[in-house]
């Protein structure tokens, strides 16, 4: 039984698998490694996911959602017709998809996963992603650092020793990690992110930016005017350094409007974002105490570092050119299908040992007596870029006299108030009472390889232990909640897995056909009528010749490279 | 256990050895699997680490203080040649040095004057650097010396009539154009700064991210150590104003929030004050401090019919101790609520019954007094049970309805309050009396094990307790 590497990002999901002949990228229904982390509902009820959702986003927005990586972690909602789903049963949806590729592809069933998560993943976002591995009918056992994924693929890949700085820059996340390799094993030496940082805020940035300038408001816009602009965005996006000056017309609020995408105006709305992208940097390099010129390696991981901006940011905080010989999109799926590999058999372990750090502080609150209107203050107790699995105890004692319980509340951040910090739970413990100071607990802390963490108190004058924790993890699930969600998620089915390519190509031919006028629009609506006719037929042969065709011509047809 | 002898070594100052004796180890102590073998070892390979490198520095040191005097010569002599600001700046940045002394500590010091007063072999090996290399020559440059010539420019307001810049135009055209944009961006922030009409809209700061130079540390650092300094200025003259019942208008949290985001000044905190006065320095970071920061996770989702959100529960405060509310404080709150309610409801009940009943309006009031005090009844058992915990009166009066453990009493256990109420009711004036000694915790509090508290005391007293 073959555990598989899964990359769950904000904007692609890869999936791959070790086999006696290295590392193998598993092809989805259309046959291509990457698949787009949308998922849609389509008129039927039926569930479509990848890129025939990502085609169905223009014109089938309300049934259809994109980059809900963002929310893993927090209890929103998301209404897609008339069914709420929380970000962790989507993103489950996905890695069902992903788990039936790959049984598709290695003929046999999977049960187990290794899921890579940023870095800079919190404590909840690892608990929700974790879920979701589990609602999708994958055991979690190991949840991967996406940098520290990719390193094992380049480790593996060059063999090469020395210190890497990885900057993984992806659809929605941004990680630092600073990594050392020698004789086998590979010593991550700190870690820094920010969540909420990747490809997809550049393009929030231009369309922003842009109905700016035309003065619109967001709200205004019909959804599909939305999600077009949002499509002719990506693309400028990606096409910015090779050609200058684009002209692109924008449909906005009934009107056609001419804009010009020049490089001046991408990099004037890019650079409060590169600077947001420095900071990180700048703090993996102090924690790792390591000055620049030690670094051997800069490796650029992800698919936003495609940015020539971001390229020569880097360039020039490092003074070299960062290498990216392996694809930034599949780097992390497999490096994660390596850690599973390495998983599955135990045989191969002895050729690498890993060693991670905890990306932030773990503490408690304390009592502030100088400010109290601030609230506590934060006790950090294990540091951040510490390297784990590490348990650490810590003791504090009652604060005021004749005190019956000791509340001891779990934090998460650097900021040395608490109510800055990210709140994990809390753990309240009953001790006897005494005159203040005189009861100690012990706090203790343990953080595993996988980044989550469990807390132990024991009470020192009856020795008593707790560890039943009070969790606060928006998103989580208790058991009734997953009995239910189970029960919805199983309602959901997928197409017939080899429809899938006359799907996806139905679906771009339907949004091109809204994007079109006139002629052009007739001639789209007979060849889409001609491809089902032939659908109906049944004829396999028929159906994949007509198929090819219409690709080619959508192909020309087709301005758009934002899948 | 000695830490080398957990590594399995004897003691030297070999890091490369220290790494193969750890990597040995580390195969057969996988942290996975003896996490507490695998910690130990792990900080016994570190501290090796730390001791070959201190062993090793001490080897060099003895052999190098031989050899300084030699090494301070050539170095004074390449000074002057390679860079005329370097000498020239000695004489600004020596009375700084005293104010700069408290960084020594920070390792990676944007300012450093002492930098250059302590150690003018590194500036110059600097630049001698900054010759060969091609591609990372801007970033070598960010010398402490090039740093304060742009100080001193802006602390004199007047760049013509600095000597400096002319040598430095020479000898590096890129530089001269960095600081040209750095003087014109300046000019444009002054300009700004003298309308308050027009600073405090974010929109009007976009400017500064015009040029792609906000990317260089070294202007990055330097404007943004200027914008603060004149941000500060204006907030301290500000803040003075008021206290003498003058008004000038403040430079708002949310601009310096948007500043903060470009010039990382929260990250700089320890630079900014070994820069500039700590009263300059606390009065934006006071700002700061009281600025939430928070992505909005949302940002950049994409389709779906309707996000709906929930909000994030931030964990309640509890005080050791509570205060029952007070017995006339709560017979305000009950007629405050019925006020409300005769507005709200009873008034257009009884104009209702009046038109479509046809009766006198003595009547009509009294019935609708009757639906209000059903209202209330209603009302009372909603607002109690929601996460208000009160109704508008005992919201204004700062009360909450809590269970015996001083939490949020749900809707059924809201029910069973209602319930104990009217229950009590029929005692009349007897149960009048009787609540009045019951000091707060009212008989239907009693029957139903719940509490209305006194949040607002409580946590003034709490607070009190805490500080005195």
């Amino acid at each position: 039984m073959a555990i598989i590497g899964i990359d769950l990002g904000t904007t692609n999901s890869a999936c791959g698998v070790l086999t006696d002949d290295g590392v193998k990228l598993v092809p989805n229904r259309l046959g291509e490694t990457l698949t787009p982390s949308v998922v849609s509902l389509d008129e039927a009820g039926k569930l479509v996911v990848g890129k025939t959702a990502k085609e169905r986003l223009i014109n089938h927005s309300d049934t259809t959602v994109a980059a809900f990586k963002r929310l893993m972690g927090t209890d929103h909602k998301i209404k897609l017709g008339r069914q709420q789903f929380s970000a962790t049963e989507l993103s489950s949806l996905v890695l069902r998809s992903l788990k039936e590729d790959a049984e598709a592809f290695l003929n046999k069933e999977i049960t187990e996963a290794v899921i890579s998560v940023p870095a800079y993943f919190n404590d909840n976002q690892r608990q929700a992603t974790k879920q979701a591995g589990e609602l999708a009918g994958l055991k979690v056992e190991r949840l991967i650092n996406e940098p520290t994924a990719a390193a094992i693929a380049y480790g593996l890949h060059d063999k090469r020793e020395g210190n890497f700085l990885i900057l993984d820059l992806g659809g929605g996340t941004f990680d630092v990690s600073i990594l050392e390799f020698f004789d086998g094993i590979m010593e991550v030496h700190a870690s820094a992110g920010d969540n909420y940082l990747g490809g997809e805020d550049f393009v929030e940035a231009m369309i922003d930016s842009v109905l700016e300038e035309l003065k619109l408001k967001k709200s205004s816009l019909k959804p599909r005017e939305l999600q077009n602009l949002y499509m002719q965005m990506e693309t400028a996006k990606r096409r910015i350094s090779q050609q200058t000056g684009q002209l692109l017309k924008l449909n906005l609020s009934g009107r056609e409007v001419e804009w010009k995408v020049t490089s001046e105006w991408f990099e004037r709305l890019s650079t409060p974002l590169l600077l947001r992208a420095k900071r990180p940097i700048e703090r993996a390099m102090r924690d790792a105490d390591l000055p620049s010129a030690k670094i051997d390696e800069v490796v650029l991981v992800g698919g936003s570092t495609r940015l020539a901006l971001f390229r020569s940011m880097v360039g020039r905080m490092f003074g070299r050119l960062p290498s990216c010989h392996l694809n930034p999109d599949t780097v992390v799926a497999m490096g994660a299908a390596i850690q599973a590999g390495l998983k599955e058999k135990n045989s191969a372990l002895d050729d690498i040992v890993l060693t991670d750090v905890c990306p932030y502080t773990l503490g408690t609150g304390i009592v502030n007596e100088d400010s109290p209107q601030l609230g506590n203050y934060f006790l950090p107790i294990i540091e951040r870029n510490t390297v784990v699995p590490v348990s650490i105890v810590r003791s504090v004692c009652t604060a005021r006299d004749d005190q019956n319980e000791v509340c001891i509340d779990i934090y998460q951040g650097e900021n040395r108030l608490v109510k800055k910090n990210v709140y994990l739970g809390e753990l309240t413990v009953p001790v006897p009472k005494k005159p203040r100071g005189e009861e100690v607990v012990e706090v203790r802390y343990s953080y595993d390889m996988n980044g989550l963490l469990e807390v132990d108190i024991t009470v020192v004058s009856t020795g008593k232990t707790f560890n039943k924790l009070v969790e606060f993890t928006p998103g989580a699930l208790n058991e009734q909640d997953r009995v239910q969600a189970l029960e919805k998620l199983a309602k959901l089915k997928f197409h017939p897995r080899e429809d899938e390519e006359n799907r996806a190509l139905l679906a771009r031919g339907e949004r091109l056909y809204e994007a079109s006028l006139g002629e052009q629009r007739d001639h789209i609506s007979k060849l889409l009528a001609s491809f089902d006719r032939v659908l109906d037929k049944q004829n396999l042969v028929e159906i994949s010749k007509t198929r090819a065709e219409l690709t080619e011509i959508f192909d020309k047809l087709d301005g758009e490279d934002w899948i | 256990m000695s830490p080398w002898e957990i590594l399995e070594l004897a003691p030297c100052d070999d890091a490369r050895a220290i790494k193969r004796a750890y990597a040995k180890k580390l195969k057969h102590t996988r942290p996975d699997e003896k996490p507490e073998e695998f910690q130990q070892l792990h900080s016994a390979y570190k501290w090796a680490l730390k001791a070959a490198e201190r062993q090793k520095e001490e080897n060099e040191e003895s052999k190098e203080s031989q050899s300084t005097e030699a090494i301070a010569e050539i170095t004074n002599a390449e000074q002057a040649t390679l860079s005329p600001e370097v000498a020239q700046l000695q004489g600004h940045v020596e009375p700084q040095v005293q104010q700069g002394s408290e960084l020594n500590h920070q390792d990676h010091s944007p300012v450093s004057p002492e930098a250059i007063e302590q150690a003018p072999s590194e500036v110059s090996h600097d630049l001698n650097q900054v010759q060969g290399q091609e591609t990372g020559g801007e970033i070598q440059r960010e010398t402490a010396t090039e740093k304060y010539t742009e100080e001193q420019h802006s602390e004199g307001r007047d760049a013509q009539e600095n000597p400096i810049e002319e040598g430095v135009t020479e000898q590096d055209p890129q530089r001269a154009q960095r600081i040209t944009e750095y003087h014109q961006v300046l000019d444009q922030v002054d300009r700004l700064l003298k309308e308050p009409s027009k600073f405090n809209v974010k929109e009007n700061w976009r400017f500064l991210t015009d040029t792609p130079y906000m990317l260089d540390e070294e202007y990055n650092w330097n404007l943004g150590l200027t914008i603060f300094e004149r941000f500060a200025r204006i907030n301290l003259q500000a803040g003075e104003c008021a206290s003498k019942d003058k008004k000038q208008i403040q430079i708002s949290n949310n601009i310096i929030q948007y500043c903060n985001n470009l010039f990382d000044w929260n990250g700089n905190a320890p630079y900014l004050y070994g820069a500039l006065d700590e009263s300059l320095c606390d009065c934006i970071f006071n700002s700061l401090q009281s600025e939430e920061v928070t992505v909005d996770p949302a940002q950049g989702l994409r389709g779906g019919r309707k996000l709906i959100r929930q909000k994030a529960i931030q964990p309640e405060e509890t005080y050791d101790q509570y205060y029952f509310g007070h017995l006339l404080a709560r017979g305000v709150a009950v007629l405050l609520d019925l006020l409300l309610l005769y507005v709200a409801v009873g008034f257009i009940a009884s104009i209702v019954i009046m038109k479509v009943y046809d009766m006198p309006e003595g009547a009509a009031t009294t019935i609708a007094l009757g639906i209000c005090c059903l209202a209330y009844l209603l009302m009372a058992w909603i607002a109690e049970s929601s996460h208000f915990q009160a109704t508008p009166g005992k919201y204004l009066m700062g009360y909450k309805v809590t269970n015996k453990k001083f939490e949020r009493i749900g809707y059924g256990h809201g029910l069973w309050r209602l319930l104990s109420f009217t229950l009590t009711l029929p005692l009349g004036k007897i149960g009048w009396l009787i609540n009045c000694f019951l000091g707060g915790n009212l008989m239907h509090d009693r029957l139903s094990s719940s509490h209305v508290i006194n949040m607002r005391k409580s946590r003034e007293e709490h607070l009190r307790k805490l500080r005195g």
